[in-house]
């Protein structure tokens, strides 16, 4: 098995749905998004327009965030994809570090919320940033709980644009392996040689 | 200061401790909250799952969802992928629903104001107390009033409490016998007149994506501006990159997203009518190619005009047509005609000479070459040639194609595939009305009008009728009522005839309505779901005017600047509290193959609420009930039909008729319209959440309904010029009595016309030297399209906004117009209005047209009880104004671009 992900640039409009899909489906704190989609300005008035790309972990295949990890926390799995178990990850942030993407975020606080001012979790806060505890470092999963249950990647689900495609890129048949034969499309730095699972048509 | 006073014991309820409310020493008097607090929690044991619903988290909610529930908690929500429009697809907005529940600054239990000073500033000393209190104060009020006279109501509503348009709330208006029923959204509602005038259809017209090969989109976004995900991006996408068929010209003073896929050509704002009528000249006058048999049969260009500007009419009373064929002069409907010549000069009708309406239209356009366009609109000449050029050879003239219709029968129909289209861009102007109807002008040119591949009516089947003299009869916005002195409507609505809606006006006529001829004040206020101060313009004033109503009660959600102002609070629940139906019927952006022919009915399963809040409708038919009106509610939804969605009214049967002296719940009502339309119960929905429908691929087209000439469109627009003669004939006839400042009379009926004409307006003569010499735009963003839902204040939305959106609540500026004003990327300025100033943060970029002043987004707030951070964005609507000499001079939308002045805070 091989999972993996491709985004055709040029179907997202920066709707940044797949952004707070994410955040609802996976809790994450604030300051942290699993995916998001950066905008650039390209060319100059009157010929200019902006650019989209969304932007995840990679689920490299040479992820050099599985191999800085001390503790093996980070680890490439059998369906392709790199998790972190959270129980065995002690905080230090070197994946951090060694991710070229910025794909992983540290959770700082014991009780995060985003009504700050309030001062006080919303109960969907205190149900569900529990699995997001103080001194780790997690990261995009592609969306492991949901697919658990059959269900895509909540940012591919919810792309009004149809700009993400995942699946499994060892099977001929699957979408996304007919699709990445037809556009051979690439991924973002390879020279960093991650070798990563996400693929982007430009 | 604003201490917002609420019991604990509703947080409390929230987590299972209702009990332990006593302790806190509050008053807690409510029977109906401890009941409430009971049903609730019963309904957390039994409700552990997913559920339908739908999203409206923007003023469509026509994205169909489902949220998960786990101890009472929405822990999930996405969209229902079995929907074939949206196809499981929500926006950011859509996603962020669960805030919009938890959202800590909703207003959580009845409340009533202790300070008697009202203002912006003033802190309400609210103070918690019970379901009757509220709704038996509000209503012994209100009941007072409807005995002595019920016009001294005012109702005002908007998107805020309306699960779809309108929802329920004209029934309580019409009940109540009040003509005072002002929305407080649609202040920017232009495009109604020009579709109704020229289309006969509420409420606009979208490009029909399906087969369109070329759309030339003037002031607007296609719906990836603001990221809508009901399935019209998805298609038009696919058309755009798969099958590359599709060419789509953005023109605008702004670059976002879909002009960031398509072509931008940047114009100078208030310079798009010009533009307009460049390409309409350079189409008659340098193209030369039309589709004339459409003129000649689909339209009122071959009609004789008298000298008086007014149809030539025969001795039957009909519209008279000059005939090429036998060169006779015929009424329009003569079964004899044969070749309607649409260029007919010097015919004799009634001993006097006419022209063709055409002829009129094109001599109006002589002068407005592409060269005299350039200078206003900034577009080059030659780009103004290339549209027109595009736009005819992409039109399909002649093509037909094959369709089958609901009966089963084969048509061949006309397929257009150019079309133009114009939003707020370009409405929200003086010349507003004038602007739509040129993009109409065009379209007419190619015949692209209800046929495939051209601009379709949201409404669909046969709503098109034509009138007695075979145009297209207006059924809404276009068609004139009669102006009545004194004026009846705080909004002095019996002026104009043609508004949409007027709330800046009402509330500055409301501070002082004798001096405006009314014959009574108000003495009290009722708002659902409504913000005239904040949604719509000139803030301090309508905050002024509603400070001076001895009573306002407002049916809240949060806290917001109404809320603020009230003396009761009728706290309402959360979207996903919300028993709800909607209907999507007709695109909102664009038609598209998968969207074109389906309607989807949705419906969604409410949450126990979390508080002690209310069904916004369930609280205003309580009112009926305590004010003794619920016969006259009941006899207004038998007499209007329940509304199931925008455009999808519900028809009952004698037999199911809401009876006399019975208080329904909403819920019992819409069941009744559900087995009316859909033939189902609406406790089917709960199981299955949506409906589908597809109807035949031909019944999409209005024009499939009619004949060859049997409903012409008007190219010549003969009922303006008669609305206008008409309103001047009143405005002469009372000039003595009608108090109305900032009225021009011949100034503004110049515009009612029956070809258009260009006139300078404000904005054109912006120019440097000028104390104010630039000029404002405001678009919408895709996380803040329109102040709904509390969107401003939910942190998902505005932090992925401030993080990943570098224009959101900031102010934007070409790079080579900061630079020659000395401004850095992140300076702070002030831009100064002639009504207001706001100040805010600069982004600098090369995406917007040079001396202009950008804001993205319905931000910014006079209050700081939503939250410090939803008050921190400048607020655009302090720029603007509601005058009536600014206003569109025939629909009366406010002006939404207004010379500006910059400079460094
Ligand atoms: S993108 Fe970063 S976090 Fe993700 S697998 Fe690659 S190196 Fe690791
Ligand atoms: S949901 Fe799709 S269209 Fe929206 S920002 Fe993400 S990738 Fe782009
Ligand atoms: S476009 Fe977004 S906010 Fe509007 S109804 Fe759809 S999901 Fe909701």
């Amino acid at each position: 098995m091989k999972l993996a992900m491709i985004i055709d640039r040029r179907r997202c409009y920066a709707c940044h749905g797949c952004a707070v899909a994410c955040k609802v489906a996976n809790a994450t704190p604030p300051g942290t998004f699993w995916t998001k989609t950066i905008t650039e300005e390209v060319g100059s008035f009157p010929k200019a327009h902006m650019e989209y790309r969304p932007l995840i972990c990679n689920h490299c295949d040479k992820a050099p965030c599985v191999e800085v990890c001390p503790t093996g926390a980070s680890k490439k799995m059998e369906d392709g994809t790199v998790q972190i178990t959270t129980s065995e990850c002690v905080g230090c942030q070197l994946c951090m570090e060694a991710c070229p993407y910025g794909a992983r975020y540290f959770n700082e606080k014991d009780t995060p919320t985003y009504w700050s001012e309030v001062g006080k979790q919303d109960i969907f806060e205190q149900a569900r940033y529990k699995d997001h505890p103080a001194g780790t470092v997690d990261k995009c999963t592609f969306c492991a709980p949901r697919r658990s249950k059959g269900l895509p990647p909540a940012c591919v689900a919810t792309c009004a644009g149809v700009a993400r495609t995942f699946g499994d890129l060892d099977d001929p048949n699957s979408e996304i392996s007919k699709m990445f034969k037809q556009y051979k499309p690439k991924p973002l730095y390879p020279e960093k040689g991650t070798s990563p699972r996400v693929f982007y048509i430009d | 200061m604003k201490t917002v006073q609420v019991s604990r014991r509703s947080v409390l309820k929230a987590a299972g401790i209702a009990g332990a409310a006593a302790v806190m020493g509050i008053n807690l008097g409510s029977t109906n909250s401890a009941l409430a607090a009971a049903d609730a929690k019963k309904g957390i044991m039994s409700k552990d799952n997913w559920h339908y619903g739908h999203c409206r988290m923007c003023m469509r909610g026509t994205c169909p969802n489902m949220y998960r529930v786990e101890n009472g908690v929405a822990v999930e929500v996405m969209g229902n992928p079995k929907t074939p429009t949206s196809k499981g697809a929500l926006c950011a907005k859509g996603q962020s629903i669960i805030q919009n529940l938890y959202n800590p600054y909703r207003v959580k239990a009845p409340m009533k104001r202790t300070n008697p000073k009202k203002g912006l500033q003033e802190d309400p000393q609210w103070v918690e107390i019970s379901w009757d209190e509220a709704l038996n104060t509000t209503a012994g009020v209100l009941k007072e009033i409807r005995e002595k006279d019920p016009r001294r109501f005012m109702y005002s509503v908007g998107f805020g409490d309306m699960d779809f348009f309108c929802t329920f709330l004209f029934y309580f208006a019409g009940a109540y016998g009040t003509p005072n029923y002002v929305k407080s959204n649609g202040t920017l509602c232009v495009l109604h007149y020009a579709s109704d005038l020229v289309q006969g259809v509420f409420p606009g017209v979208k490009p029909d994506a399906t087969y369109a090969k070329y759309i030339l989109a003037m002031g607007m976004n296609l719906g990836m501006g603001i990221a809508s995900s009901d399935g019209g991006v998805r298609g038009l996408l696919n058309r755009i990159y798969n099958e590359k068929d599709i060419k789509i010209v953005c023109v605008d003073p702004h670059c976002g997203p879909d002009a960031s896929k398509m072509e931008w050509v940047p114009v100078k704002p208030g310079g798009e009518l010009a533009f307009l009528m460049g390409v309409a000249n350079s189409i008659i006058f340098e193209v030369k190619k039309m589709d004339v048999d459409f003129l000649k049969w689909k339209t009122n260009a071959p009609y004789l005009i008298a000298s008086d500007g007014y149809y030539a009419r025969g001795k039957d009373g009909k519209p008279q047509i000059y005939d090429l064929k036998d060169k006779k002069v015929k009424s329009f409907d003569d079964k004899t005609l044969s070749d309607p010549d649409i260029y007919a000069e010097n015919i004799k009708v009634n001993g006097e000479k006419t022209k063709a309406g055409f002829v009129l239209v094109k001599e109006g356009l002589k002068k407005n070459t592409p060269e005299w366009a350039a200078k206003i609109s900034g577009i080059p000449a030659s780009k103004i040639r290339e549209v027109a050029r595009d736009f005819i050879e992409n039109a399909s003239i002649g093509e037909s194609i094959e369709m089958v219709n609901g009966k089963g029968e084969k048509l061949l129909m006309p397929k257009r595939t150019s079309v133009c289209e114009g939003k707020r861009g370009i409405k929200n102007m003086r010349d507003g009305v004038p602007a739509d109807l040129m993009t109409k002008l065009l379209n007419m040119l190619v015949g692209s009008l209800d046929v495939p591949g051209g601009m379709l009516g949201t409404q669909r089947g046969p709503f098109l009728k034509p009138d007695e003299d075979g145009v297209v009869a207006p059924k809404g916005e276009a068609r004139f009522k009669k102006p009545v002195y004194p004026p009846q409507h705080v909004n002095l609505s019996e002026y104009f005839p043609h508004k949409h809606t007027l709330p800046t006006l009402a509330f500055r006529v409301a501070a002082d309505p004798h001096k405006y001829g009314l014959n009574y004040e108000i003495d009290a206020l009722l708002s659902v779901g409504s913000n005239p101060i904040a949604s719509t313009t000139e803030p301090y004033m309508v905050a002024d005017s509603v400070a001076k109503i001895p009573f306002s009660a407002t049916v809240a959600y949060h806290y917001d600047e109404m809320a603020h102002m009230a003396d009761i609070l009728l706290p309402s629940h959360a979207l996903l509290e919300k028993e709800s139906v909607n209907s999507y019927e007709g695109a909102f952006d664009v038609y598209t193959k998968e969207t074109i022919s389906t309607r989807v009915m949705m419906y969604r399963d409410p949450m126990p609420p979390l508080y002690n809040t209310k069904q916004p409708q369930d609280i205003i038919i309580e009112l009926c009930e305590r004010i003794g009106m619920i016969d006259d509610f009941n006899a207004n939804i038998n007499k209007t039909g329940v509304i199931l969605g925008e455009v999808t009214f519900a028809k009952l049967d004698p037999k199911d008729y809401l009876q006399p002296g019975k208080r329904y719940t909403i819920a019992e009502i819409w069941d009744k319209g559900v087995k009316a339309y859909f033939n189902r119960p609406l406790d089917d929905m709960k199981k299955e959440g949506i409906i589908v429908q597809q109807m035949a691929p031909a019944d999409a087209y209005n024009s499939s309904f009619f004949k060859k000439g049997e409903t012409r469109h008007p190219i010549y627009f003969e009922r303006l010029k008669r609305s206008g003669d008409e309103l001047r004939k009143f405005f002469t006839e009372y000039k003595d009595k009608i108090y109305l400042p900032d009225f021009d009379m011949e100034d503004q009926l110049q515009y009612y016309e029956p070809v258009i004409k260009w006139r300078p307006k404000d904005l054109t003569e912006v120019k440097k030297g000028n104390k104010y010499d630039m000029i404002s735009i405001n678009w919408k963003a895709p996380t803040s399209p329109m102040r709904i839902a509390g969107n401003d204040q939910l942190p998902y939305l505005n932090e992925v906004s401030e993080t990943f959106d570098p224009t959101y609540g900031k102010i934007c500026l070409n790079t080579k117009t900061a630079a020659e004003k000395g401004i850095k990327e992140g300076d702070t300025i002030w831009v100064e209005s002639a009504n207001g100033k706001v100040s805010g943060q600069v982004h600098v970029t090369e995406l917007i047209f040079p001396d202009v002043v950008g804001f993205a987004g319905a931000l910014g707030r006079l209050v700081d009880s939503l939250g410090k951070k939803a008050s921190s964005y400048p607020m655009y609507n302090k720029l603007t104004n509601a005058k009536i000499s600014t206003c569109c001079a025939v629909a009366i939308g406010v002006s939404n671009s207004v010379p500006v002045r910059i400079y460094k805070a």
